[in-house]
């Protein structure tokens, strides 16, 4: 082409940019035009800004240079290996009574998942298919919270999305059971580029409506690969939303997430963020409180072990008088492991009576393993109460002896000691089976091996 | 015999605070042992329990015939020694009913006895309620987490009812309280006292001698026991104070 030569376009495309070019020109080339406007405004961003650096303030403690220098293979729309219902059940919590999504490197599988029984009123379907066929729902809200300016990593997502979740639940209807999500990643045959998919996730409660989504992240044991999610959450007058992430990607796995939810007045977002596995996870969740006695809970509990990197970047922000928003994460940290977490309360001028707690424990159990934790207060009204806490220590020795000198062995002084600390954010988990399942992960991870 | 101090001589980041602690306590047997602030009392609990942030330098203990200072703590409970905290720890997170079960089926274990479960621990639990009055929602609750200062000391004395140790040492239990719980855990003592168990109880104040009679008053000061005597021993301390057995003991230092 001619235009090779001009010095601008000199420099070599990038290549995720001469992928996006394909699949625009191909398999996305009859998706409505606001949407490929999206997907380009997505990698416009990301080949101006790219993989976010150390250099940058909200990446100092979190070096993407792995992904950066890793070559993956994009699927987006194209077909996905069949991973069978009983590998699929393999990774659906027991106990759960849930309706089931299966999505396969970020694409909806609808044999793989049920929602048999799902009320009337509720839609649960691909993205893909919501895309084209509910453009009043979709068009106006995608991409409108996690926006691709945000960072480049949500630019990526939203250049590259091929399909995801779309959920929808109207005014007034309650969701009595959760709906499981399973997020599996599937590397192609042997001797193929990692894997990196998008997976997007839009979910609308209108008012009054409420629903739980209990989504957990898995993917090939001991494969590399990359995950890099986004979900927006709009949650309307009285409604409420819950969204539990169980992350347990592969230690070789990248795990990128931007979740953001948008509350309206009386609005209710619960967030509980379990991070367990991949090499190094990165998740931005923010509550943006634009309506008043609006109410967001972050929970969070991180778990890093050999050279895993765990971390966490939220954002309370406050735009409307009488919101409520509590946080609370907990970080148990061994080996070499590295845990971030830094939480931002944005309190505008016109939120008074804004009552913000944050709070961030961390229990650093190995001389090597380090933890980074900061809050990050902007104030501008000044009738609000903001209190936040963080700490970074040991087991408290007190309390290890004591146990002890009850006649309990150290080893199950420590891990009885551990176990209380995780407790303190797995037992606002609502689902016993979840809590189970937590509980055995901590014991995996902690009982001394007999 | 219960338990045997020879000698002993134990000190805190490279501070000498037992300068050879001699003490014998028998089957059925309760000892005093007072003393100025600062004298050693809580040193000699706190390494009796095996504590490691005190370092014994020289000396021996046999408990039941054993070398208690080659025991973990862990092994010393089960053993039979329990040491009612002066300052019992707040444990958020562990519930007080699972923790005193844990400790329960240790011990049990480490007698070659099976574990109970939890609907027999819970009618042991009713029945040592009746020794120490202790509100009982308060079990459903964190160890210790949000308990009143008489509360913790009630719930020591309360874990000790269920454990029931061959040795206890009460470390300063008397202190913070008020007289209707020095009243009511010096009860729960006294319930517990039989011809096969001892008491080591160590106090301030002469106040608890009045409630939980012993056999055998000993005088501490700088890590030393310089006088022993019996209960009468306690009532000339309340009346005359410390100052006489100070001077006595430093005059007879002077002399050796």
């Amino acid at each position: 082409m001619m235009s090779t030569t001009l010095p601008t376009e000199s420099k070599e495309m990038h290549p995720y940019t001469e992928r996006f070019n394909q699949l625009e020109a191909s398999e996305w080339a009859l998706d409505p035009s606001w949407l490929n406007q999206l997907r380009r405004a997505g990698i416009a961003h990301f080949a101006e800004k790219g993989i976010p650096s150390i250099r940058e303030e909200e990446y100092r403690f979190t070096n993407l240079k792995p992904i950066e220098n890793q070559t993956f293979d994009f699927c987006c729309g194209a077909p996905v290996a069949d991973p069978g219902v009983s590998q699929v059940q393999g990774f659906c919590f027991d106990q759960l009574d849930a309706y089931r999504v299966v999505l396969v490197n970020g694409q909806f599988s609808k044999d793989l998942s049920d929602l048999s029984g799902l009320p009337e009123g509720c839609i649960v379907e691909s993205l893909n298919e919501a895309v084209r066929n509910r453009e009043d729902l979709v068009q106006g809200r995608l991409g409108t919270q996690v926006k691709v300016d945000q960072s480049s990593l949500a630019a990526l997502n939203t250049a590259f999305f091929g399909d995801g979740l779309f959920i929808h639940v109207k005014k007034n209807l309650i969701l009595e059971k959760p709906i499981q999500i399973i997020q599996l990643t599937a590397n192609g045959d042997e001797g193929s580029n990692p894997v990196a998919s998008h997976p997007r996730l839009l979910a609308i409660a209108e008012s009054g409506a409420s629903f739980s989504l209990v989504e957990r992240c898995v993917g090939d044991r001991d494969t590399a690969y990359w995950v890099n999610s986004v979900s927006e959450f709009f949650v309307a007058p009285n409604a409420s939303v819950e969204h539990l992430k169980v992350q347990e990607e592969s230690l070789q796995a990248y795990h990128t997430a931007a979740i953001q939810a948008y509350l309206e007045q009386d609005a209710r977002f619960t967030s509980h963020s379990m991070a367990v596995g991949a090499g190094i996870s990165r998740n931005d969740i923010h509550s943006i409180l634009d309506g008043k006695n609006s109410e967001a809970v972050l929970n969070g509990l991180y778990l890093g072990q050999k050279n895993q990197l765990v971390d966490h970047h939220t954002l309370m922000d406050h735009k409307q008088p009488n919101c409520n928003s509590h946080e609370y994460y907990h970080g148990i940290l061994t080996d070499d492991s590295r845990g971030v977490f830094n939480g931002k309360i944005y309190v505008h001028q016109i939120a008074q009576k804004t009552d913000a707690i944050q709070n961030s424990r961390n229990l650093v159990l190995s001389d090597r393993a380090t933890v980074n934790s900061k809050p990050q207060l902007e104030i501008f009204a000044d009738d609000v109460r903001c209190t936040h806490g963080a700490t970074i220590g040991q087991l408290d020795e007190d309390s290890v002896f004591y146990l002890r000198a009850r006649g309990i062995n150290e080893a199950r002084a420590r891990r009885m000691l551990i176990h209380a600390f995780a407790s303190d954010v797995v037992d606002r988990i609502p689902y016993q089976a979840v809590k189970d399942y937590l509980e055995n992960i901590l014991a995996d991870r902690f009982d001394p091996k007999d | 015999m219960l338990l045997e101090i020879k000698n002993l001589q134990a000190s805190v980041e490279g501070k000498q605070i037992l300068h050879g602690i001699n003490l014998t306590i028998n089957e059925g047997e309760i000892h005093a042992i007072m003393g100025p602030n600062g004298s050693g009392k809580s040193t000699l609990s706190q390494v009796l329990a095996g504590r490691d942030t005190y370092e014994v330098n020289a000396g021996e203990v046999n408990f039941l015939g054993k070398d208690l200072l080659d025991m973990e703590p862990e092994e010393r409970a089960c053993a039979g020694l329990f040491m009612a905290f002066q300052y019992p720890v707040e444990i958020p997170g562990v519930n007080s009913t699972y923790f005193l079960k844990a400790a329960y089926n240790e011990m049990r274990k480490s007698r070659g006895l099976p574990e109970v479960d939890a609907m027999d621990f819970l009618t042991l639990v009713k029945e040592k309620m009746k020794i120490m009055e202790l509100d009982q929602s308060l079990l459903n609750r964190a160890v210790n987490q949000g308990f009143s200062g008489g509360e913790k000391k009630k719930n020591e004395i309360f874990q000790m009812a269920v454990l029931e140790p061959k040795l206890a040492i009460l470390d300063e239990t008397d202190s913070g309280l008020d007289i209707d719980a020095l009243k009511n855990v010096s009860e729960g003592v006294n319930k517990l006292k039989s011809k096969e168990n001892g008491f080591l109880l160590i106090t301030h104040y002469q106040r608890l001698l009045d409630y939980i009679v012993p056999d055998f008053v000993h005088v501490l000061y700088k890590g030393k026991i310089v006088r022993s005597g019996t209960k009468e021993l306690a009532l000339e301390l309340e009346e005359r104070g410390y100052d006489w057995i100070i001077q006595e003991a430093s005059e007879k230092s002077v002399v050796a």
